[in-house]
């Protein structure tokens, strides 16, 4: 069996105006999670600090 | 790296994090008895069983998912730090596993209260926080390491030839 190249398996060269800056998933991903961990952080708050099993004994 | 050995790493890759995922889903499940059950000893048995697919299930296949994604990351062009995709993969993968071992003791907690008939288990109060938590963590190197969205970052542009 032949083993084909997966064209997945190597980067694809870059195109130019990708060169610069931090893209735009990135910066929608990271303003995600912020908002994510906000989230997270206020309900312990909330909930008095506790979270997880048992409220970690 | 040979095209070989690559592809070999990849299917242990890709068999660890479906496993990974699969072991969280059932530990997940475990969580409706738990909570849900009107049957008390099937709620005690439950959280158990939450402890094995812990301890045997979701941490060795989060360790082997971890291990083998940086050696076919830092194996390959990929590199670990010089595409977006793949750093926040890793970051990802990093946290949901340091996350998931330090949560062994509070499972432990559950085992150990749920085996003892004279302790009470209404106040344990499942799991769900965890566990549903770290899929939706875990769905971000998944969607990541599927799509492969373009973005270099300093690293990458730097070293790049």
């Amino acid at each position: 069996m032949v083993d084909r190249p997966d064209p997945s398996s190597t980067p694809q060269s870059e195109p130019d105006d990708m060169d610069t800056g931090t893209p735009a998933w990135v910066r929608f991903l990271l303003i995600g999670l912020v908002i994510a961990a906000a989230v997270v952080i206020i309900a312990m708050v909330l909930l008095g600090g506790d979270h997880g099993p048992g409220r970690h004994g | 790296m040979s095209p070989r050995i690559r592809k070999a790493m990849l299917t242990v890759h890709i068999a660890a994090s479906v496993g990974w995922l699969g072991a969280i889903a059932a530990y997940v499940a475990l969580n409706v008895p738990a909570l849900g059950s009107a049957d008390e000893q099937t709620a005690r048995a439950a959280y158990l069983m939450m402890e094995p697919v812990l301890t045997y299930a979701v941490i060795p296949l989060g360790l082997l998912s971890l291990a083998t994604g940086v050696v076919q990351a830092a194996g390959t062009p990929w590199g670990l730090f010089r595409h977006y995709w793949v750093t926040i993969s890793l970051a990802t993968t990093a946290f949901a596993t340091v996350v998931m071992v330090l949560h062994v003791p509070a499972v432990q907690h559950f085992s150990e209260a749920a085996a003892d008939p004279t302790a009470s288990i209404d106040d344990l109060g499942g799991d769900l926080f965890h566990s549903v938590g770290g899929l939706v963590v875990l769905a971000v190197p998944l969607v990541l390491n599927i799509y492969k969205p373009r973005g270099l970052t300093r690293y990458g542009r730097r070293a790049r030839p």
